[in-house]
């Protein structure tokens, strides 16, 4: 677990950076917190390689900076953290679009019991 | 983008029980599209149930109780704030400045005292006040959990380490859709000339749902 500290701390001095109130990381809402887990917990796993998760999430806030003004008010940090995840699981055959659309569908219409 | 998910529209009569989720108006799409991701990679193996929980456990102090301990800090200070808490917890933690109410959903503070020692749980599902006390440990989630502390509160106590005098009475407390409790615990011995920022620095998220006590000791542990 000790390189999970580590793994965070790389993700500075850009805007990949977390986004932290006096140091602190901070959600707005209770499934940012999750998706900040999953993300590490993969990788602690061995899904993928933290590297990689980071490349991607590079990637993607690289891509919404080339058409979006820096002071946008739809910047979202963890709706790219979550759209990297999702990009990297897909590239890694980890899960499939359709099975991961399917599995949205179930717990947006509560048809799901399963409890995360 | 807005922080109020679901709304909390329908009534039930108290004792009756509905799952609360069905209660709850829809998901938004990315608490749906992050709980798919993690129930699709728990189903190929490639998670355990609890690799995110002890993830986020190692980062507890980084997404733990700060709005919560503030909360009792003022209260172990200010007898005024804490009379106001008790009578109307929502309104009272506007004061503080967070985040007006808890989605919609009453709070209700309960005191811990020489007589009374209060625990919180959630049977139904995981009810949990997250903006006074950040994410759900792993522990409250968990369904043996969930219906061990109804049925032996004292047992599921000391497994968190807390042994209460027998003659202390235990009450608990169901969160529901409805009314989230959150507990005020006792304030330590010795800790008279501690400010307020001190004193939050030693409220755990255990002590807010009575399932720890605040301890000095506890103090850079």
């Amino acid at each position: 677990m000790s390189m999970l500290k580590n793994r965070v701390d790389q993700l500075c001095g850009d805007r990949s950076a977390l986004p932290k109130n006096q140091e602190r990381l901070v959600f707005d809402e209770p499934w940012q917190g999750r998706a900040f887990g999953l993300a590490l917990a993969l990788a602690e796993q061995g899904a993928y390689q933290w590297d990689e998760f980071r490349a991607s999430l590079i990637s993607n806030i690289g891509a919404w900076d080339k058409t979006h003004t820096p002071d946008d008010p739809d910047w979202h940090y963890y709706q790219h953290w979550l759209a990297s995840l999702e990009e990297l699981a897909m590239d890694k055959a980890l899960v499939t679009p359709e099975s991961l659309n399917a599995r949205t569908q179930e717990f947006l219409e509560r048809r799901r019991d399963e409890v995360i | 983008m807005s922080t109020h998910d679901h709304d909390h529209d329908h009534q039930h009569a108290s004792g009756e029980h509905h799952h609360h989720d069905e209660e709850r108006g829809p998901e938004s799409y990315y608490a749906a599209r992050t709980k798919a991701l993690e129930s699709l990679f728990r189903e190929k193996g490639l998670i355990g149930t609890d690799t995110v929980d002890r993830v986020i456990h190692f980062f507890d102090h980084e997404m733990g109780p700060f709005n919560g301990a503030r909360v009792v800090a003022k209260a172990w200070t200010d007898e005024a704030f804490k009379a106001r808490l008790l009578a109307d917890a929502n309104q009272a933690i506007k004061e503080l400045g967070l985040r007006e109410g808890i989605e919609g959903e009453n709070l209700k503070v309960v005191e811990n005292t020489p007589s009374t020692h209060n625990v919180v749980c959630c049977t139904l599902c995981s009810c949990w006040p997250w903006p006074l006390l950040g994410l759900p440990p792993y522990w409250f989630k968990d369904p043996v959990f969930r219906a061990r502390v109804v049925r032996e509160p004292r047992a599921v106590l000391k497994d968190f380490g807390v042994e209460l005098d027998s003659a202390k009475k235990v009450a608990i407390w169901d969160s529901s859709a409805q009314v989230r409790f959150f507990v005020i615990p006792q304030r330590p011995e010795g800790t008279e000339h501690f400010s307020e920022e001190q004193l939050a620095a030693l409220v755990s998220t255990e002590a807010m749902q009575g399932l720890g006590l605040v301890s000095t000791a506890q103090q850079g542990a």
